[in-house]
């Protein structure tokens, strides 16, 4: 990955990050050598359709990767300190003080039998160290900061008690609370209405802004990560593919799955006299090996070096990486929607 | 009598009027009676024979309950339903075969939509045997000719949905409902539940089977580029009631309704470089059982009016086809003329 000059130092750094799942003789690797690096302040998008691998990714960051799963990567550091080796109780003192994660459904994430003001207060007495009068304070101030209606009384309500869109709100509180550095979020508005969704997005830029976090954006949208992130990371069957910053991406893609993500997108919004060209096939599954690149079998540039090679990610241009052989070719517009077949 | 109406020949395939559908929900506590939602609250629809209505609306708008009391599925308060020119509430049970045979549905949940102890080569041809189409040797073709056109290998006869993906098991839940050859298919969020390729895959694959087979479709979704992309013409719901109607091209180019407004310009566009004018309605959508007087929409409305609490806009013809509820639809138009950027 090519130096930023001038820019922050980073907040998190992974590196070679690995998430497999089974013994040795029937691994299955859902994650192959991820690497990251978030800045401060800066919004990191990582794209994917389901099963990429982008989800379990983020959790790894948090070592909370699920049961029977191994998680290991050769660098992993957050603000400088080295956390690879940090057991659950160290690790539990960098979950919501410093990485801090909202996630797609607040119904799952929030606990039913507590009320929102004591989730908040929890992470504040957990982490702040603020109790009694002093927390409570600080509980209604957080949901007045996520623009949560009648915060006062809100405090001491429940989450069934809420609509989608305050719950969804309340769990922002919850997780942002002890001020953490990094925010992750994983889907915050796939569960949303799209007016609801706009609300949603808007309010974490605000506090984004506000607070100076950085923010993970776990997503399989691209409209919502045109609008917010700084830098997309596309991942495809548990690999990076492609990373570049937001408007390069969008712009001049040199993986074939990202062009014809981004095509398929655009298809879909124009009318429908339209003919939708939609990448054939399925991603591999969980465990699938797939000799050479894994988009391969779906990929309308293939040639024989792909079913042999798998490519790995490398500089095309300025702040920019592809995982293709042909990734010059793809930029400079070769094997576009008018040749496909 | 059915006979009379289906004389009538300007009859479009499917013609719904002022549909009203509610449901008593649980009582709250130290109340005695049981509110009603009026989820569907005076809805008229037309679809003509191989065209596609898109159905829009946020979650508890009633589109889906919609698309239900066509199939009757849920019971209607009051309205008429004409299939074919049938009406299908005095047809009784003739109508509810006529129903069965020419509507049928496809299901947002690609998992839960089919039985998964049943081969997918049963599951297909079930709705053969219930409507007692053809004998043993023409429903195994059939099956298979099915199976091929939704692109499913044929040996998927022998195999069970759990050995599917997400979207060839929605392929499997289009070809059971094509398998009667229907002349209308509600399509209840068919793509809501898949990754984006997929979703291309199935949409795709829906549009060709209806150049094929001339099979119409009521679209029911919430995504609004998935809509416009499968719906000559588009409906908006609001809490039960349509709020816009026409072609859908017109439509989202220049809506006029503040909510189809405001809906448009919450869409995200993958474009880092586009402008943003978007339209942030605040709130929620309201709770059904006590839905705002007069327009009900006016709670979030960046327009509203003493008037739009007071009286309930109508549908009326906003040229191009296109019809709309609001009081004030002509003057939001002329003030977006003026000040171009109209976001606040």
């Amino acid at each position: 990955m090519s130096p930023q000059p001038g820019s922050a130092q980073p907040l998190l750094e992974v590196r070679d990050l690995r998430v497999s799942f089974g013994a040795d003789d029937s691994e299955r690797v859902a994650v192959h050598g991820v690497s990251l690096t978030i800045r401060e302040g800066e919004t990191v998008a990582l794209v994917g359709e389901s099963g990429c691998g982008k989800s379990l990714t983020s959790l790894a960051l948090l070592k909370l990767t699920p049961a029977g799963s191994h998680a290991r990567a050769d660098v992993l550091r957050l603000g400088g300190d080295d956390i690879t080796g940090l057991d659950e109780g160290q690790m539990s003192n960098i979950r919501g003080k410093r990485i801090a994660m909202v996630f797609q459904n607040p119904m799952s994430a929030l606990n039913p039998v507590l009320t929102v003001g004591h989730q908040i207060t929890e992470v504040l007495r957990r982490h702040l160290g603020l109790r009694g009068k002093a927390a409570r304070a600080r509980a209604v101030e957080m949901l007045e900061l996520v623009e949560m209606p009648d915060p006062a009384g809100r405090v001491s309500q429940y989450p069934h008690q809420m609509s989608g869109g305050m719950r969804q709100r309340a769990m922002i509180a919850v997780a942002l609370s002890a001020g953490p550095d990094l925010l992750i979020a994983d889907e915050p508005t796939t569960a949303l209405d799209v007016t609801l969704q706009a609300q949603v997005m808007d309010l974490l830029q605000r506090l984004q802004k506000e607070l100076g976090m950085a923010v993970l954006l776990i997503s399989h949208d691209l409209g919502v990560v045109a609008e917010v992130a700084d830098e997309v990371n596309v991942m495809y069957a548990g690999r990076i593919v492609e990373r570049a910053d937001a408007r390069t991406l969008f712009r001049d893609p040199a993986h074939p799955y990202t062009r014809a993500l981004l095509q398929t997108v655009r298809d879909l919004e124009s009318p429908d006299t339209v003919d939708l060209a939609p990448i054939p096939g399925a991603p591999p599954q969980l465990g699938q090996v797939i000799p050479g690149c894994s988009f391969a079998p779906r990929c309308p540039l293939v040639f024989d070096r792909c079913h042999v090679e798998s490519p790995a990610l490398r500089t095309v241009g300025p702040n920019h990486e592809a995982a293709c052989h042909v990734a010059e070719e793809v930029m400079s517009g070769k094997g576009s929607t008018d040749d496909r077949v | 009598m059915t006979e009379s109406d289906r004389a009538v020949t300007d009859r479009p395939l499917l013609e719904v009027t002022d549909l009203a559908v509610s449901f008593k929900v649980a009582r709250a506590r130290g109340s005695w009676t049981r509110p009603v939602v009026r989820a569907v609250d005076g809805v008229s629809l037309r679809i003509e024979a191989g065209e596609t209505l898109g159905l829009v609306g946020e979650s508890g708008s009633g589109k889906s309950t919609t698309g239900r009391a066509v199939l009757q599925l849920v019971p209607a308060d009051s309205g008429s339903i004409y299939l074919d020119g049938t009406d299908l509430a005095s047809a009784g049970a003739k109508g509810r075969d006529l129903l069965r045979k020419r509507v049928q549905m496809v299901f947002q949940d690609p998992f839960g939509s089919l039985n998964s102890r049943m081969k997918v080569g049963d599951i297909v041809r079930e709705p053969l045997e219930i409507q007692r189409i053809g004998d043993r040797p023409s429903r195994r073709r059939r099956v298979t000719e099915i199976l091929d056109l939704v692109g499913l290998p044929a040996d998927a006869v022998k195999r069970y949905p759990h050995e599917f993906s997400g979207g060839q098991r929605q392929r499997i839940g289009i070809a059971r409902a094509l398998a009667v050859e229907p002349a209308l298919v509600v399509c209840d969020e068919p793509v809501a539940a898949l990754d984006v390729s997929v979703q291309a895959q199935i949409l795709k694959l829906l549009k060709d089977l209806q150049r094929e087979t001339g099979v119409a479709y009521l679209f029911i979704a919430h995504d609004l580029n998935v809509v416009r992309h499968v719906s000559r013409r588009t409906a908006v719901m609001y809490l039960g009631k349509i709020v816009e109607e026409g072609p859908s091209n017109g439509l989202f180019a220049s809506p006029r309704h503040p909510y189809t407004q405001a809906l448009t310009s919450a869409i995200p566009i993958p474009d880092p470089d586009a402008p943003r004018r978007r339209l942030v309605l605040t709130g929620e959508i309201p709770s059904p059982t006590n839905p705002p007087s007069g327009c009900r929409f006016r709670t979030r409305c960046p327009h509203a009016q003493e008037r739009c609490a007071a009286e309930e806009p109508l549908l009326e013809p906003a040229g191009d086809g296109v019809s709309v509820a609001c009081h004030f639809w002509r003057e939001i138009a002329a003030s977006k003329e003026t000040t171009k950027p109209a976001a606040s």
